[in-house]
């Protein structure tokens, strides 16, 4: 098979030796610079005879001559009363997760949390525009098949409904803006050299989602949620696989409420160049950490 | 606690310089590898841990550097396919981009009027693969298909939106 | 005069004596000793290119064992015009210009109105220093310091360092080494070194770390067109100024695998972002 990468190279050996003499950009890559000496842009250079639009001194706009504009007329619009304070969640199919399973970018052999997606580095996330984390949408939820013990922040019936039929588990978990920017660049954070941050609790209108089992929310009592898988299974005609000891207690493994990473506890410093951790002795400091 | 790191770090460049393997390159003349003029030791009282297991996990939180392999499965659920492996046959080949994906990209310009399907990485007979597509395209398509090869980049470059049948074109290959 | 070139030629002659060997057992010795290259992310669409690893032991050539290159790095499309560029960024991102031209305001004089607005029949002006006048202020002149700093995007240099090694290894100006150990550290050796394996009047040797051996620093420093890097100096425009390039074995290791991991880099977010001076 031709290729024009060796065809160009096997020409390189016959022509004179590549030196900066010799190089130059595409034709068409730069413009010339250089402006000709006679009158550019006409008279008036295209603004007419006088007037406000010649000078350069109109009214603002928005003036309506004296009378109240009307930008200035509605102080505010209902349509967008709170809208600092609603938590926004950018979606993730599961269709876009079975393509990274199917792809090898995701490990499923391990818990899957926000980290582990931000890892794969196709997706972004901006605490500072409101967000709070991925809703996973049902895009894909006829297709999924994999083993997975997910950690989400949003999420909707039919999609827990998918997971759990493959033979999955899911947990819907909140992270406030701190955990987040620790969580989107992990590097960056440990480089800081400051303690692992606790966890915040959820705000009060979201303490209900993930208190409540239908929603498999964290902080909701796990027969709860046993007893829910068993309702969505009759609900969507499907039963519960039975799971290998091996994976189960993969499938198993949470985090508590207070902590951001798998493994690593509130307080202790991460040390990436002599790769140690560091953990504090004082009492008041486990305490607290630890509460 | 710096200047071990800094001996360390020299006596791990020594030791392995003559190793075959990739390794960091030391910079002597930097500010990094140059020593505090004092150590100052902080305040609170800390222990310092190297427990592999807690490890583990610090190195499962941080991120990868390079795209991962895919692995070999009898079933793809997302519709993604492999390449083959006997690439060096075909009269023509399109390669897969450094994420693994079919190079097949739309364009769209002039407000959403113009749309173009390009598909990048072409190497071999690129003139055989234009009159291929085009056979399969007509056949959905009551205007002609206008296209435009460039051989030297690899890229054609086809009148419309055929995204998705031109991925199926090419997985049906193997491609 | 003379005496000074029947110096040289007497060191050289010297030098001939000394190191010229040919031994095959020396040959065959080494080459039990060398490991063959294992290529990083197995080349799929191109086979491998081969060169030979050199040593530096002796003035004449001695080819020790046949390594594999990746064609990633060393066959990868020889893209001149993005070599240009990346010559052009060398240049031009440190670049300050001096050039400095007086605005109106800075032109000595012209606070004054030269003449009265009306009456003389005479056009209107306010300063004799204003741009319409001789000897008035420049308009849009180049003002002191200017920079000329911008960044080339990253995939764009990244190209430009493997479309090089490519341009070098294709037109045989590039050769391995084992290592940069020279018998003496006579500049005399290493010259002629380099004429008798023709590798060109300038010759640019990379090596791991920047400490190197005594002996090639020495010899070295005082042939300017014989030239040291360490591998993290490695840049287009020093490879085009330079007819040969010389890579020792553990620099080819360390660059070639650099350069792969960038060119199948995960995130390229934090590389493709704009260019921030680093703060801390």
């Amino acid at each position: 098979m031709s290729n024009t990468t060796e065809k160009a190279l096997n020409l390189l050996r016959y022509l004179p030796r590549v030196c900066i003499s010799n190089i130059r950009d595409n034709p068409g890559a730069h413009k010339q610079a250089r402006r000709g000496r006679g009158q550019h842009g006409g008279d008036y250079h295209g603004a007419g005879n006088k007037g406000a639009k010649a000078r350069q001194s109109y009214t603002r706009l928005g003036y309506e001559m004296g009378n109240n504009p009307f930008y200035l007329r509605f102080p505010f619009e209902p349509y967008y009363k709170g809208h600092h304070l609603k938590r926004q969640y950018p979606p993730v199919s599961l269709l876009n997760l079975q393509k990274l399973i199917d792809t090898n970018r995701i490990d499923t052999t391990k818990p899957i949390d926000l980290v582990a997606i931000m890892n794969t580095g196709l997706f972004r996330l901006y605490p500072d525009q409101q967000h709070f984390g991925f809703q996973l949408t049902d895009e894909g939820a006829d297709i999924f098949s994999a083993k997975i013990n997910l950690e989400i922040q949003w999420t909707s019936e039919p999609v827990i409904a998918a997971i759990e039929r493959a033979g999955g588990f899911v947990t819907t978990a909140y992270y406030d803006a701190q955990s987040l920017h620790a969580m989107i660049n992990t590097k960056k954070f440990f480089e800081r050299g400051i303690p692992i941050p606790r966890r915040m609790m959820p705000p009060p209108d979201a303490i209900e989602y993930y208190s409540n089992p239908a929603n498999r929310g964290y902080l909701s009592d796990p027969e709860k949620i046993s007893k829910e898988r068993l309702v969505l299974a009759q609900k969507y005609g499907y039963t519960l696989p039975k799971l290998d000891d091996q994976i189960l207690e993969m499938l198993k493994e949470r985090k508590d409420p207070r902590q951001i990473f798998y493994g690593l506890h509130p307080g202790w410093v991460v040390n990436l160049t002599d790769k140690v951790i560091l953990k504090p002795l004082d009492e008041e400091l486990k305490e607290y950490y630890a509460s | 606690m710096s200047l071990r790191c800094y001996f360390s770090q020299l006596l791990r460049s020594r030791l392995s310089a003559h190793s075959n393997t990739y390794k960091n390159s030391v910079r002597h003349a930097t500010y990094k590898a140059s020593p505090f003029a004092e150590d100052i030791e902080p305040t609170v009282k800390y222990e310092v841990s190297k427990n592999p297991e807690e490890w583990k996990y610090v190195e499962r939180a941080l991120p990868l550097t390079i795209v991962p392999q895919p692995i070999r499965k009898e079933s793809y659920p997302s519709g993604w396919k492999p390449q083959t492996e006997d690439v060096k046959k075909l009269p023509y080949l399109v390669q897969r981009t450094k994420n693994h994906m079919i190079p097949v990209y739309l364009q769209i310009s002039q407000r959403g009027v113009r749309r173009h399907t390009f598909v990048r990485k072409i190497q071999g007979d690129i003139n055989l693969l234009e009159q291929e597509l085009k056979e399969f395209l007509q056949k959905e398509s009551f205007q002609p298909i206008r296209s435009q090869v460039n051989e030297l980049t690899g890229i054609i470059r086809i009148n419309g939106d055929h995204v998705n049948a031109i991925k199926y074109f090419l997985e049906k290959k193997n491609l | 005069m003379l005496s000074n070139i029947s110096k040289n030629l007497r060191t050289c002659t010297g030098y001939l004596h000394k190191y010229c060997s040919t031994s095959v057992a020396a040959i065959e010795n080494k080459s039990n000793a060398i490991e063959p290259r294992t290529l990083a992310f197995p080349p799929k669409y191109q086979d491998p290119r081969q060169i030979w690893l050199e040593s530096l032991d002796t003035i004449d050539q001695r080819k020790l064992a046949l390594l594999e290159l990746h064609p990633a790095v060393f066959a990868a499309s020889p893209r001149i015009d993005v070599i240009q560029q990346n010559v052009r960024w060398q240049q031009l991102y440190r670049y300050v210009s001096y050039a400095h031209t007086k605005n109106k305001f800075e032109v000595r004089g012209g606070g004054r109105k030269p003449w009265p607005q009306k009456g003389l029949g005479k056009a209107r002006h306010g300063s004799i220093r204003s741009p319409l006048w001789r000897g008035g202020g420049v308009i849009h002149g180049p003002r002191s310091p200017t920079p000329h700093f911008y960044m080339l995007p990253f995939p764009k240099r990244l190209i430009g360092l493997t479309s090089m090694l490519s341009v070098k290894f294709a037109q045989d100006d590039l050769h391995i080494v084992d290592s940069l150990e020279l018998p003496t550290d006579e500049p005399g050796y290493i010259e002629e070194l380099v004429k008798s394996r023709l590798w060109g009047p300038s010759v640019l040797f990379i090596n791991l770390e920047d400490i190197m051996p005594r002996n090639i620093t020495v010899a070295t420093e005082q042939v300017k067109h014989i030239n040291l890097m360490p591998a993290y100096g490695l840049n287009v425009y020093s490879m085009l100024k330079h007819n040969t390039l010389v890579l020792t074995r553990a620099a080819l290791d360390h660059i070639e695998n650099k350069l792969l991991e960038n060119l199948h880099m995960n995130d390229p977010k934090a590389v493709l972002a704009k260019f921030k001076v680093d703060q801390c």
